[in-house]
């Protein structure tokens, strides 16, 4: 038998527990208070905006570096009958990934492999997973709307960007270090997992997964994709532009593809005593090409980066031969090797000496600075056809 | 007796499908059934079997006769195929003249590529293949288990994490061979681990061995990806992987050099015991009756497998299926007697990492395939054959 005390304490157990269920009622998710972008497939459930706190527009304004042309300039009606000029909407391609290119304002949409992804404002703190796209990213927007960098972008070992990158925090691995940088966007890489992306995006961040391509004729589009996401169209038309006129700088110099006078040419490193070579559909592979050599590897059969021996380099018989590692890691003994090499006394590349170390980050990055790896390439295998040219590297974002 | 043998050896997968166990007895007391079938296997190889009273000798003889001849052979192959073409006449003109026989008349490319590449290489795989082959007949036999091979007592992974130490710690760039000196020190370093941590409590046993290194192989597995994990330098950490993946494109006459003497002195240990090694895999008991010095066979063997293991994955990384394969092989053509076994599985494991080695290199020439992925594509499928074959054979009996 129940004693009264025992009901009691029952009926303030009843008490407590609808009072807290009244309480629960009364804290219905808010209608989206200020996350500065949401994801479309976020499920209206999931976390609310205090559990991942967003930085509010007003707090952190659309930079004026970057202006957004305005869609509807009749602040200024012109009380003549003169005709109103309209609007200037910069035409911007239609490329895959952006929903919907006529859409200018916000929110906009973006779709990458991961889907849908609604962006309601320019995001301001962007994260990224990979050195490309922080390269590409550096080049389109200002620092200040970094969240974090990836632990490669401040490396000048392999990053191109390294002296721009730095004082820029950087993450560690793990979602709960992704979602402690207070990201509005976050763009991940190829190969990160379905199931990260899963558990950022429940988090209630948006997440896209631009492609990058190895080659730099393949990133423009990328480029232009994320200029939209981040709402830099301008910026990144001119960078497009920039990367166009080098290219065509460089291809209109050098012999088309299948003449004769192109020379053959391997990209090669070596690890833990074992000669690798780039072969077709590799970063450095498409460099050679189009640089106006003949990527003596993909000729020979090898497709991607392959283990070859000492022999295959006879058997290829190169005219030039790139070494596409850092110095500090071997590049240096590994050409001595190579010119020393009794097997390779007769190879072309060896006889004439055209065994050169290059700036491997230009050649194994992916992002528009592969063009620095093919006017690299162009000017060592051709130097008389650009004699009157000085290359020089892509600038970063300073702002307007 | 032969029941006796078969019950005390009983896990021996392929002993119940095989001649049977060891015999003992064979020198003294004229072949078993066994021996007869084994006798009837051979005489289409070798004409002579009958023509002698040591079955033992005829296996072992006829056996290494064939192995050799074979290894000679692939040798050759090797020698003279590869990604740059030499044609076959300035082959063998290099080969007579590295011999000392005759003078080459071969471009210096061509002596190249066949003295200072393949040659080398082909002495390492023979080598490596020698080692790994010998280290799994012993580990088979010394722990009756017939999934034993030179990574179950933690010598592979110990071997592993010398040479990844010596690339976190740049050792390899100061000294060339900074990495295989680590490596061997590694294996042997496991060993003793696992040897140490087996002896606790006094009372030393097989069965306390093979889970310590159970053990001692997933510490130390941790460690290596704690290492890997951890290290901040992508180039270090992808040299690290590259090492790991194994193979023998990097041999050079100077690696050859190196790892020779030992295997050759621990294959002579591990055949030295051999006969003791048949006795044990018997009853301990029974072995100590007929005068084996249990202790000193067991820890030589240990010592000489743990030793070859060590030098083997120095200059070859880890490759897998060697040390399973050869001896298995090997034991359903000779039998499980380690007299005729282990100097077979000699040359037995080396013909194998020969083969796979050049078929790693030619078959997508000019790249090359890691040499583990041979071992294992080619591997696989030709032991699950033999074992159907001859669990079929057995149950028609």
């Amino acid at each position: 038998m129940m004693s009264i005390s025992k009901l009691g304490y029952l009926a303030i157990l009843l008490t407590i527990v609808l009072g807290a269920a009244l309480v629960a009622c009364g804290m219905e998710p808010e209608p989206a208070t200020s996350p500065a972008v949401a994801p479309a497939t976020a499920p209206t459930a999931m976390p609310e905006p205090t559990a991942t706190p967003m930085p509010a527009p007003s707090a952190t304004p659309v930079p004026t570096a970057t202006p957004e042309p305005t869609p509807a300039p009749t602040a200024t009606p012109q009380p003549t009958a003169t005709p109103v000029p309209t609007p200037t909407v910069i035409p911007y391609p239609a490329v895959s990934g952006i929903v919907d290119v006529s859409n200018r304002g916000w929110p906009r949409e973006v779709e990458t492999t991961d889907g849908v992804v609604r962006l309601d404002e320019p995001p301001q703190r962007i994260l990224s997973y990979s050195l490309g796209h922080d390269e590409i990213l550096l080049a389109l927007v200002d620092k200040s709307r970094f969240a974090a960098v990836g632990p490669f972008t401040g490396d000048p070992a392999y990053s191109n960007v390294a002296e721009h990158a730095a004082g820029l925090p950087t993450f560690e691995k793990g979602v709960e270090n992704v979602l402690a940088t207070r990201p509005d966007l976050v763009i991940v890489s190829k190969f990160t997992d379905a199931d990260i992306v899963g558990l950022i995006q429940e988090a209630g961040v948006p997440v896209a997964r631009p492609a990058l391509e190895s080659s730099a004729e393949g990133n423009i589009s990328t480029i232009l994709l994320m200029g939209y996401m981040l709402g830099v169209e301008e910026r990144a038309l001119e960078l497009v532009a920039e990367i166009e006129g080098r290219l065509a700088l460089v291809t209109g110099r050098v012999p088309p593809p299948g003449d004769p006078e192109r020379p053959a040419v391997i990209s090669m490193t070596r690890y833990s005593d074992v000669l690798y070579a780039a072969g077709a559909d590799t970063t450095e592979g498409g460099i050679l090409e189009t640089a106006g050599g003949v990527n003596a590897a993909a000729r020979d059969g090898i497709a991607g980066h392959q283990t070859i021996s000492i022999e295959s380099i006879a058997s290829m018989n190169p005219d030039v031969i790139l070494i596409a590692q850092p110095v500090e890691y071997g590049a240096n003994e590994l050409r001595d090797d190579l010119l020393s090499h009794p097997a390779l006394a007769e190879v072309s590349a060896v006889k004439s000496e055209m065994v050169q170390v290059v700036d491997s980050r230009k050649y194994t990055t992916l992002s528009h600075w592969n063009v620095r790896g093919i006017e690299q390439t162009a000017l060592t295998l051709y130097p008389d056809r650009f004699e009157d040219v000085e290359f020089s590297d892509f600038e970063p974002y300073e702002g307007e | 007796m032969r029941s006796l043998h078969a019950k005390a050896a009983g896990i021996f997968l392929l002993r119940t499908v095989d001649s049977g166990a060891p015999n003992l007895r064979s020198d003294r007391d004229g072949p078993s059934s066994g021996v007869q079938a084994a006798r009837g296997r051979l005489k289409h190889l070798w004409p002579f079997v009958g023509f002698t009273n040591s079955p033992v000798l005829v296996k072992l003889g006829v056996g290494s006769m064939f192995l050799v001849a074979l290894a000679f052979a692939l040798a050759i192959t090797a020698a003279a195929v590869g990604p740059y073409t030499i044609p076959t006449s300035n082959v063998v003109g290099i080969l007579l003249e590295q011999a000392g026989i005759d003078q080459s008349t071969s471009s210096d490319t061509e002596q190249a590529i066949v003295a200072t590449i393949r040659l080398p290489r082909i002495i390492l795989a023979l080598t490596v293949g020698a080692a790994l082959g010998v280290a799994g007949a012993v580990m088979q036999g010394l722990f009756r288990n017939p999934m034993a091979d030179p990574g179950i007592i933690g010598v592979s992974a110990g071997g592993a994490l010398g040479a990844v130490v010596a690339i976190s710690i740049g050792a390899q760039v100061v000294l060339p061979l900074a990495m295989p000196a680590m490596s061997f020190a590694g294996a042997t370093a496991a060993l003793a681990l696992v040897y140490v941590v087996a002896s606790i409590g006094g009372r030393f046993s097989m069965a306390a061995l093979l889970l310590a290194g159970v053990a001692i192989s997933a510490f130390v597995a941790a460690v290596l990806s704690a290492i890997i994990l951890f290290t901040r330098d992508l180039e270090a950490q992808r040299e690290m992987l590259f090492w790991l993946a194994g193979g023998l494109g990097a041999s050079t006459w100077a690696d050859a050099r190196i790892a020779v003497p030992p295997v050759l002195v621990g294959i002579a240990a591990a055949v030295a015991f051999s006969r003791d090694l048949n006795l044990l895999m018997v009853n301990e008991e029974e072995a100590r009756a007929l005068g084996v010095r249990i202790g000193l066979t067991r820890n030589t063997l240990l010592l000489a497998s743990s030793m070859i293991t060590g030098a083997a994955v120095a200059f070859s990384g880890t490759i897998a299926f060697v040390g399973l394969i050869a001896p298995h092989v090997l034991r359903l053509a000779v039998g499980a007697d380690h007299r005729v076994l282990i100097p077979l599985s000699a040359l037995g494991g080396g013909v194998f990492l020969l083969a796979a080695d050049t078929l790693s290199r030619t078959v997508i020439t000019p790249a090359e395939i890691p040499v583990g992925v041979v071992t294992a594509l080619v591997g696989a499928p030709f032991f699950i054959l033999l074992l159907a074959r001859n669990k079929a054979r057995a149950s028609m009996l």
